[in-house]
């Protein structure tokens, strides 16, 4: 089937003809003074180097400012038409302005399944966003059209016991036995994508719709529904992405990125949106799928270039987004849709782990850009997009150091003032600081204004006492721009190191990982040295060479130098908070109060336990036979063989002796399941199960203890 | 303080009976105490056997019905569109 015949129980149909005219206009638009801006900023670039262009140094350090001034130029315009359109009521164009809420209201839903995959993820936050979804749905007296599916890819046999456990306590509290679901991959492949590649084979066709939550997503019920409705409503659309706001925050890190999020996101959102209209991309998460177009279109083939272009694709979504176009479907950004969160990071090293992922992935959409046939361009760019984000960062960096060796022959060797073979005439070196600083004005400006244009929207939308007032809005803009300036060059020293990594296929061991909540100084401080030291001695350098080259140095090797204090306190939770207190970084949530944060933060699904999951899985009555009842039979054979000997092992010296592949394997198994519940139970007082017993025993009646 | 064997026995009829999610009352108490004197009573050298192969003899373990883990198969395909 394609876009053009509709599917069964589709109420509607709507002309896409209108909305192809005008994004063509203003892409066009866009390009125009994008090009025309970047031209002008090459032309004082070249007018700001001393030979003005006349040698391959400078002609390198021209092409490398004018892709990064193009580059953020882009950025500017796109927030500045954000903002006109934000200040007319909104996009004429958007899907939203299509359909009153009355006609929605009367549309009727479809069939449709809430979707989370999940890897290694803390079990009562992201499990308990889905209930929380599910409450906010159940509350809207429309829970059955609706299947909740929690597609584990978990390896550790805590947390997908864990997870196995809090399905159950959700389906029993909730009253959701036969509407939310659990499904746990025992072999991972095609990542994110072939988890759920794994949910449609096997029950897409049950489905109109799906809709994808990542492990931090939250959503409300009314937001859904009008999702569904939408879609019903416009047959050609294949995802309908929302706009998430990033909610929850804790770390100061973190609450930065909020802050941004609520304040710069709704201008650059509305622009990015009145761009792409019916050829947006997909975020992965937050979106609502049509799952027969999906299925057919969306699978995703293996790349089969070389090095980094080759395997499974790992960043599947704007894939997904362009197969979806190519089918002839529409894929639509909906800003204005409200109640859609995510989470921040709690910290940067946090936020560079998964940034690492995302750069190799982005990268490889370079080989699908310039060789997958029929995409339409508005997906290619939207793919150049995605590597730029990450390669802009080396484009940086090679700026930086073709300005010092520039710097470095200026002052150290004398002028060449024939550079040009056969030429009679001397070119004299010419210098024009007011130039200079003219341009580099102009580059702060571009970064600067859509900032500015941001905080004036949240005036003149009534946005203000939600970030406290104006005082708190301004203090925490202050804020923002510090941490941003602080975090922009370790940013892209980190970027730069990933691309480097993704292209040539290595992995330089340097920064480790930190998945705590709170970087350690020790962490810090190893993670950041080789950064830091290298910022030392350019700063150092560009001293000894020129002090004015040292002053120009400093906004970048300053935050360098300063990374791994920048990084501790940056995920410090006190420090957030304390900023909290002070009525800083403050969002409308934390302001106005949210129904859906209250339900998700005052309920825990799973209690505090003494004990492991794998050591309640064993012990528990009710969940041994809940994960009994997720297992599935070996059969006989060697399999049945080694599980004989692992149970064995697992009673007589308890799981610690098991490693995780073991208890994996022994704890998919119903029959050593069973077998280790009735035999554990008979077990002496003084072995490992016999403990356990006498833990659980002492948690019921902890008096017992003290006699 | 020690607790004997018969107390460890004792504590884990109970905590067997309050997992299975069953509502402790007198009743299971003294089903529990008269498991554990014919236990002691009893030839067997594994009193902990003994008692946990008795007690669904004396104890009806409930068994709460469980969530269906995923609802039929319904089989479909993914496709490649137009540009496999």
């Amino acid at each position: 089937m394609t876009a053009q015949s509709a599917p069964a129980g589709i109420v509607g149909t709507s002309s896409s003809t209108p909305w192809r005219r005008r994004v063509m206009l203003r892409r066009a638009l866009l390009t125009l003074v994008v090009i025309v801006q970047a031209l002008v900023g090459a032309y004082y670039m070249a007018s700001v180097l001393p030979y003005h262009g006349g040698n391959l140094l400078e002609q390198a350090l021209i092409g490398l400012f004018t892709l990064l001034f193009t580059w953020i130029t882009v950025g500017f315009w796109i927030g500045l038409y954000g903002f006109w359109l934000r200040r007319i009521g909104g996009d004429p164009k958007s899907l939203l302005r299509r359909h009153s809420d009355a006609v929605l209201a009367d549309t009727p839903l479809a069939r449709t399944a809430i979707v989370m995959p999940i890897y290694n993820e803390p079990v009562n936050r992201t499990l308990g966003g889905l209930r929380t979804i599910y409450r906010s749905l159940e509350s809207s007296g429309q829970i059955d059209q609706f299947d909740f599916f929690i597609l584990s890819d978990s390896r550790e046999p805590d947390v997908w016991l864990s997870e196995q456990a809090a399905w159950q306590q959700m389906c029993d509290e909730l009253g959701a036995h036969g509407r939310l679901f659990y499904r746990r991959r025992t072999l991972n492949m095609n990542y994110k994508s072939g988890n759920v590649a794994d949910f449609l084979r096997r029950w897409g066709r049950s489905y109109t719709y799906m809709a994808v939550m990542d492990a931090d997503s939250l959503m409300g019920g009314d937001t859904l529904l009008k999702m569904v409705r939408l879609m019903q409503r416009e047959p050609n659309i294949g995802i309908l992405q929302s706009c998430p706001t990033i909610i929850n925050a804790q770390s100061l890190f973190a609450r930065v990125q909020q802050f941004a999020n609520q304040v710069y996101g709704p201008l650059f959102s509305t622009g990015l949106a009145a761009m792409q209209l019916g050829e947006a991309a997909f975020w992965g998460h937050n979106a609502m799928i049509r799952v027969e177009p999906f299925m057919r279109h969306c699978g995703l083939p293996h790349l089969r270039g070389p090095g980094l272009f080759s395997g499974p694709i790992a960043s599947h979504d704007f894939v997904e987004a362009a197969f979806m176009g190519r089918a002839g479907y529409e894929v639509w950004l909906e800003p204005e849709l409200n109640h859609t969160y995510e989470e921040s990071p709690p910290s940067l090293v946090d936020e560079l782990t998964r940034d690492k992922r995302w750069a190799k992935g982005n990268l490889q959409h370079l080989w699908l850009m310039l060789f997958e046939r029929r995409l339409r361009m508005a997906h290619r760019m939207a793919f150049l997009n995605g590597i730029l984000s990450y390669v802009a960062s080396p484009l940086w960096f090679a700026f930086l150091v073709l300005t010092t060796i520039e710097t470095t022959r200026l002052v150290l060797w004398p002028p060449n003032y024939f550079p040009l073979q056969h030429s009679p005439f001397p070119l004299w070196p010419e210098w024009h600081p007011e130039w200079a600083i003219g341009l580099a004005s102009s580059v702060v400006f571009l970064l600067f204004f859509p900032k500015v244009l941001a905080i004036v929207d949240v005036l003149l939308s009534g946005r203000r006492k939600a970030h406290g007032g104006f005082f708190s809005l301004l203090a925490s803009i202050v804020t923002e721009i510090l941490v941003s300036a602080l975090l922009a060059p370790i940013r892209m020293l980190a970027h730069t190191r990933y691309v480097l990594e993704a292209v040539f296929n290595v992995t330089l061991t340097w920064a480790g990982q930190n998945r705590s909540d709170e970087t350690r100084w020790t962490d810090a401080l190893f993670n950041q040295a080789p950064g830091s030291i290298l910022a030392a001695i350019w700063a150092g350098f560009a001293w000894w060479l020129d002090p004015m080259f040292f002053f120009w140095s400093l906004p970048v090797a300053l935050p360098l130098i300063l990374a791994a204090p920048t990084s501790v306190l940056l995920s410090k939770v006190g420090v957030g908070q304390a900023l909290r207190q002070k009525r800083i970084l403050l969002v409308a949530e934390e302001q106005q109060g949210s129904a859906l944060l209250d339900d998700l933060n005052c309920h825990q699904i799973l209690p505090e336990f003494g004990e492991s999951a794998v050591v309640r899985a064993v012990l528990d009555p009710v969940m041994n036979r809940v994960h009994q009842a997720t297992a599935r039979s070996h059969g006989g054979g060697a399999k049945h063989q080694r599980l004989k000997q692992l149970r064995t092992r697992c009673l007589e010296l308890g799981p610690d002796s098991l490693s995780r592949s073991e208890k994996n394997l022994l704890l998919t198994d119903r029959e050593s399941l069973s077998w280790l519940h009735r035999a554990s139970w008979r077990a002496p007082a003084e072995s490992f199960w016999g403990r356990a017993i006498d833990d659980r025993i002492r948690q019921i009646w902890p008096v017992r203890r003290d006699n | 303080m020690a607790h004997t064997l018969g107390e460890h026995a004792l504590a884990r009829v109970l905590e067997y009976m309050a997992g299975t999610g069953a509502e402790l009352t007198d009743a299971h108490t003294l089903v529990a105490f008269k498991l554990i004197e014919e236990g002691l009573q009893s030839d067997s050298e594994d009193l902990m056997t003994w008692v946990m192969d008795e007690l669904p003899r004396r104890f009806d373990v409930p068994q709460q019905p469980l969530p269906p883990v995923a609802p039929e198969i319904v089989r479909g395909s993914i496709g490649y569109g137009d540009g496999a």
